[in-house]
């Protein structure tokens, strides 16, 4: 039974749909990227997971039923939310109870999360990345088989996102199904196995890392810049060629790069840079989305 | 379900801002049931309770003077306690922390009214024990008897305080489900309580007659009728005998009720953002 399955998942706020016809489905003991940019519908359709928000059509079924009480999932949804004046375990204790969890279980998600030693400060004194840890802790409490994660590197430095990443790697190779949103190409190609770009709340796109950003693209530096072009544009056609920040940027393979450089130079060019670039998320999106500019 | 509530009974009794309502609520109660009458009575000098004299004061008068601050000040007290336990739930976004760990909302919700009442009982009973040591201080000292009401009228106070405390305490969950947060509801709550009822009571009922018949049927009014009934001095803010004594805790446990299940089915039916 797959752990996530949605079917025409659709929220609609007015006349806006923050999430429509969303089809998802994440199979099990996989890492699952859930990508797109601020305001794509990520958290809403995570919400909807988790039986936060209602959908105002469509179905949810998690390990083949619906949202709420269920007995092995774990999520951390939009940062993490605990109660200030409570210490970081306490706060542990009081989910536990809620969660219907034994005690000597806190213990155990603090030092995953290696909070053990700060388990008794106060959590309104807490760091961002403590704050963020304990927010794992939580979504571990019920030693969860399906683990969801939004953003869960926003506001973490560069060692807590490291920490973050080999955290959710860990979970995987455990077996756990871990679905992780977020909007940074970057970070999901490191940890997941499959991706799901999600765009002005539709589902644009799903497969993994690689077939989703495409080649990588090559980029040239060189004078005269006009010459370059148009040997680039004789040898690779025009569609390959687009000017760039003082430069060219080919869509073409980094095996051409030698036969690229040869043809320049010989046409009389100066090349000073020549390198592969990947695509970055903002070109994925571009090429994804079409131009489409209205859902609504 | 159990571990429900006693997660809500430790988020309560852990929470220092609780701890300062009861001892304002202790605090205010001795202060103007007690030390106040008891100094103008020492001092001779009038004041609007000068005149109730040491009689007002002696343990046999403690139900009623327990209970009299009820309708307004200590009901005041119960509205900021039901909206800090509800309302910070949305200000601190802690409702998807316990929610997406399984429980349902209901069940939640039914933790939070049983430790509720729990905190509302301890409230009274607090108000109760103090009154009684103040009381029967005061009549050692001033050679009056003091001997406390029975058995039987202590059980029927405590259990006539705690029906308003939990009445006024369900009111603040209310409010703060249905705007969603603290500020709003703490401070239309309290509008509510010490401005509108007031108002209604002593400039609108007097004039119209139509406001007269209808505070018979709000909470603040049964409250009081309550409290008198059960001999609080219609001196105090709030009290006032306008119905008898069971048809008002019939209506205050009616608003109880309706509190409790309207705040629990917009919990269930809404999205927690």
């Amino acid at each position: 039974m797959e752990p996530i399955v949605t079917k025409g998942l659709t929220k609609r706020y007015g006349e806006l749909f923050a999430v429509r016809d969303l089809d998802l489905t994440v199979r099990a003991g996989e890492v699952y990227g859930f990508l797109g940019p601020n305001g794509a519908g990520k958290t809403t359709t995570l919400r909807m997971l988790l039986g936060l928000v209602r959908p105002t059509a469509g179905t949810v079924l998690l390990n083949g039923r619906p949202p709420g009480s269920q007995p092995s999932v774990g999520a951390l949804i939009e940062g993490p939310a605990f109660y200030p004046y409570l210490s970081g375990r306490d706060n542990l204790r009081v989910l536990a109870r809620h969660a219907g969890v034994a005690g000597r279980r806190v213990d155990v998600v603090l030092d995953l999360v290696d909070l053990t030693s700060r388990g008794g400060d106060r959590y309104a004194k807490y760091s961002l990345g403590m704050k963020q840890r304990l927010g794992v802790a939580a979504a571990l409490l019920k030693d969860p088989r399906l683990l969801i994660l939004d953003e869960p590197t926003n506001g973490l430095d560069p060692a807590g996102m490291a920490d973050m990443r080999t955290m959710v790697r860990r979970l995987g190779a455990a077996g756990c199904t871990v679905l992780v949103s977020s909007h940074l190409l970057g970070e999901v190609q490191q940890i997941c196995d499959r991706v799901g770009v999600i765009f002005r709340g539709r589902l644009v796109r799903e497969g993994t890392v690689a077939e989703l950003r495409g080649s990588a693209d090559l980029r040239v530096v060189a004078a005269p810049l006009d010459r370059a072009a148009a040997q680039a544009r004789e040898l690779l056609g025009a569609d390959a060629v687009t000017l760039a920040d003082g430069g060219l940027n080919l869509a073409v393979g980094a095996d051409r790069a030698g036969e690229i450089n040869t043809s320049l130079v010989t046409a009389g060019v100066t090349v000073s840079e020549l390198r592969t670039v990947e695509r970055d998320l903002e070109q994925a999106f571009f090429e994804l989305t079409g131009g489409e500019t209205d859902v609504g | 379900m159990w571990g429900n509530v006693t997660a809500e009974l430790v988020k309560l009794v852990k929470r220092p801002a609780n701890w300062l309502l009861l001892a304002v609520a202790l605090v205010l109660s001795l202060l103007f049931t007690y030390v106040i009458p008891y100094a103008g009575y020492k001092s001779g000098t009038g004041g609007p309770t000068a005149g109730r004299g040491l009689a007002d004061v002696v343990p046999a008068q403690l139900v009623g003077n327990s209970v009299a601050g009820l309708p307004v000040f200590l009901g005041a007290i119960m509205v900021v306690l039901g909206v800090l336990a509800v309302g910070s739930e949305y200000g601190w976004e802690t409702w998807k922390t316990v929610l997406t760990l399984g429980p349902s909302r209901l069940a939640v919700y039914t933790g939070k009214i049983v430790a509720l009442a729990v905190a509302a009982l301890t409230f009274v009973v607090a108000v109760f024990a103090a009154g009684a040591a103040a009381s029967v201080l005061i009549a050692a000292v001033e050679n009056q008897p003091t001997a406390l009401p029975s058995l039987g009228d202590l059980a029927v106070g405590l259990g006539a305080g705690w029906l308003i405390a939990g009445m006024w305490t369900a009111f603040g969950m209310v409010l703060a489900v249905l705007l969603r947060g603290v500020a709003l509801p703490l401070g239309l709550g309290l509008i509510w309580l010490l401005a509108v009822q007031n108002l209604l009571a002593l400039l609108a009922a007097p004039m119209l007659d139509w406001v007269a018949q209808a505070q018979k049927g709000l909470p603040g009014p049964n409250a009081g009728s309550l409290a008198a009934a059960l001999g609080s001095t219609p001196d105090t803010p709030g009290v006032d005998s306008l119905v008898g004594g069971g048809q008002a805790a019939l209506v205050v446990a009616i608003y109880l009720a309706v509190f409790l299940v309207a705040g629990a089915l917009v919990l269930r039916r809404r999205d927690i953002l």
